[in-house]
């Protein structure tokens, strides 16, 4: 690898000829960069054929999995939401770095990782990593979910948590980002406009005459792979209802069409629509800023809003087109003036048709709003405004130190006859003969591979010297108040006082909020009986449901006494409990506690 | 319904052993404890079928509609949950873009007001 005076990073992204955006993207930025930077592309073993800017090297990831560049090399990923991304996914857990979310909506991405091969279980622990016992529940009957689903459950703090930086192309992403990851450390870079090259423009009667659009019409233009999400139906509507009201038109819907997921033609034929519609499929990149300049006016309406920013509407607003967009998410962002902004309600297709009417008589009116927007894309996604924006956040990306994600302990038990001899050996060191508590003698806390983090709350010198000898080694104790987010492997609780429980969720709250993902927490409950709380005695599970409630998965409980009452049996004098769980999510159930988490998150971003 | 040790085993049982790796006895002779312990699991293995189709058809006939009830169940939790998330959602983004309302240097510390590099790449998508 050539030195470069930025260093090195690593870029996965489709690349061109894979017919993807994003891969179209990569291209056009990763030209300036390679001048500062020793550029190397990570591409899908399918997408071999990969072609990259001069100086870029290109590598496929079969490849790559068995040559890995050094750790002072940032690596960039672009996620999307669609199947090409996927191959990313395990060097992201591997290498976190800086992440580029095309789509702050990413549940599609998990189901072309899990559901879309068959892995149920990845996706029911994949929600319940990001959503708790709720998100397992919703995994769990995934034969029930609706589309809305996949917008009402981002899944992003899975992906973004661990990494070093993220990039977003519009502050509305940015904010979705940062509701999900208060601390991480976001950059707004402003999406890119590569101008065409000349020879792709044939000129625009020349367009519209091949197009059959005779001079006096006017042309509507939607671009882009036509989903439902793109609410083709509702241009479709509005122009239905303006019909009467404008001049002679055309519908011209350039993109891939899938009639079996979202029949346009059909939806045109039956607002009567039929003739006026242009529908070629999908466009070569060569035709596509040919048809944008022979149109008259754009309609690039999305609803539901994920909040990505349109690479098609970039180009159109570059090119001095008229744009009509929905005035949410990033579309609310484009300067006022430069595109026809509509409010999404239930009267839009009214209020759509009213738009596209006045537009459609009033040529004055679409050069004047297509004049602004060249100007605010001019003066704001030159493609060297973003390679420059993109120099800061690899920049911030390299300043921030790797984050604490998920714990790298491997934990084994001491089987049953070491775990005698240690019992017996703590009892002979002791005069009298103490009672060891129910942790120790249960083998609950896990040995380590290696010195652990840990944090200890509650508990006497007794229990700490205890603790020492059963490890075998003097921990390096953590404080729970202070320690930072994610710092701890094993969180070790000993409840004996009435003051322990005085505020078990605040409790809870914090052993989330220290322990590593994968960390485990033990708790050991000793109270006489007649002190014991009712959650702790009426049933068994009831314990399992308060972890749960908390992101924990509870892997043992052991009781030294029967939880409930039996008549006729005298009570115990006193009853313990001890709980091993594992960490697997940081949400939890419960207002409150989410606000408490929430704060105290704050707290670690300040 | 189990059947006397003294019996011979059904082809069913041969084959339940069968899966479970365990060599079939010749059937009639006398019996090692492994062969009674195989029956035993597979008395074990019959009881818990019948127990599974007698709770399947008690569904499937009560007059209350027992899958009808365990689908308002399953409906009613994932309700639960789901509003459980949004609520954290909104609440978290409302939070977010406040402190963007308030910081907007958080998220674009170098937006850069005019062109800082040199002339723009005069190339296409995809060429």
């Amino acid at each position: 690898m050539t030195t470069a005076p930025g260093g090195e990073i690593v870029w996965f992204s489709p690349m061109p000829p894979q017919p993807n955006g994003i891969a179209d993207y990569s291209f056009e930025i990763l030209a300036p960069l390679a001048d500062d930077y020793a550029c190397t592309v990570v591409v899908d073993d399918r997408n071999a054929d990969a072609r990259a800017p001069d100086g870029v090297a290109v590598l496929a990831a079969s490849r790559y999995r068995h040559a890995p560049r050094p750790p002072e090399a940032l690596h960039i990923y672009q996620i999307g939401n669609n199947p090409d991304h996927v191959y990313m996914l395990p060097f992201l857990a591997k290498r976190p770095g800086l992440v580029v979310v095309h789509d702050p909506v990413l549940h599609h991405l998990l189901d072309c990782a899990t559901m879309a091969v068959g892995d149920y279980a990845g996706y029911v622990d994949a929600l319940t990593c990001e959503y708790g016992a709720a998100g397992q529940l919703l995994g769990q009957l995934w034969w029930l979910r609706e589309q809305r689903m996949h917008f009402d459950l981002p899944m992003l703090a899975g992906l973004l948590g661990p990494a070093r930086g993220v990039v977003t192309h519009s502050r509305f992403a940015a904010g979705k980002v940062l509701a999900r990851v208060p601390d991480a450390e976001v950059t707004v870079v402003p999406h890119q406009f590569a101008a065409p090259a000349p020879y792709l423009l044939a000129g625009r009667e020349a367009t519209r005459a091949a197009l059959g659009v005779a001079p006096e019409e006017v042309l509507f233009v939607s671009l882009g792979f036509v989903g439902s999400l793109k609410r083709i139906d509702v241009a479709l509507r509005a122009l239905a209802l303006g019909r009467d009201r404008m001049p002679p038109f055309r519908y011209l819907i350039a993109g891939k069409i899938d009639r079996n997921e979202y029949d346009v033609i059909g939806m045109a034929a039956a607002e009567g629509l039929g003739e006026r519609l242009i529908a070629p499929g999908f466009v070569p990149e060569a035709e596509f800023f040919a048809l944008l300049q022979a149109a008259d006016i754009v309609i690039n309406l999305r609803h539901p809003v994920a909040g990505e920013t349109s690479g098609t509407m970039i180009r159109a607003l570059g090119m001095g087109a008229a744009v009509v967009v929905v005035d949410r998410g990033a579309f609310a962002e484009i300067p006022d003036g430069a595109a026809v902004k509509i409010r999404w309600g239930a009267d839009i297709a009214e209020r759509l048709a009213g738009e596209l009417v006045s537009l459609a008589n009033d040529p004055d009116r679409r050069r004047a709003i297509g004049g602004a927007a060249r100007q605010a894309i001019g003066r704001g996604h030159d493609v060297a405004q973003t390679a420059s924006s993109y120099r800061s956040a690899i920049a911030r990306a390299r300043a921030q130190p790797a984050r604490p994600w998920a714990t790298s302990c491997i934990w084994a038990y001491p089987p049953p006859g070491d775990l005698s001899r240690r019992i017996e050996a703590a009892v002979a060191a002791r005069t009298p003969s103490p009672e060891l508590p129910l942790w120790f003698r249960s083998g609950s806390i896990p040995l380590c591979d290696r010195v652990a983090r840990i944090a200890v709350s509650g508990g006497g010198e007794d229990d700490r010297d205890l603790l020492a000898a059963y490890l075998g080694l003097v921990p390096d104790y953590v404080d729970l108040a202070s320690a930072a987010a994610r710092s701890v492997d094993l969180a070790i609780v000993i409840a004996r006082s009435d003051r322990a429980f005085a505020d078990l969720g605040g409790l809870f709250v914090a052993l989330n909020r220290v322990l590593a993902f994968g960390g485990l927490v033990v708790i050991d409950i000793a109270r006489p009986a007649s002190r014991v709380e009712p959650w702790l005695l009426e049933r068994p599970d009831h314990g399992e449901r308060l972890f749960e409630a908390f992101g924990f998965r509870v892997e043992v409980g052991i009781a030294t006494a029967p939880p409930t009452l039996v008549a006729g049996l005298a009570p115990p004098a006193s009853v313990e409990r001890c709980w091993r769980a594992v960490k697997l999510s940081e949400f939890l159930l419960g207002a409150e506690s989410r606000a408490r988490a929430r704060a105290a998150a704050r707290r670690d971003a300040v | 319904m189990p059947r006397s040790p003294s019996s011979p085993r059904s082809e069913p049982d041969r084959a339940r052993s069968a899966r479970r790796g365990a060599v079939p006895d010749a059937g009639g002779g006398a019996r090692s404890g492994n062969a009674d312990l195989e029956q035993a699991v597979a008395i074990a293995e019959l009881r818990a079928e019948v127990a599974a189709l007698r709770a399947a058809v008690a569904e499937i006939s009560a007059p209350q509609g027992g899958l009808q009830h365990r689908l308002l169940t399953a409906l009613a939790e994932r309700f639960a949950a789901l509003s459980e998330i949004q609520r954290e959602l909104i609440e978290a983004e409302l939070d977010a873009f406040r402190a963007l309302a308030l910081a907007p240097d958080r998220v674009a510390p170098d937006r850069p007001a005019r062109a800082v590099d040199a002339a723009p790449a005069r190339r296409t998508k995809g060429s």
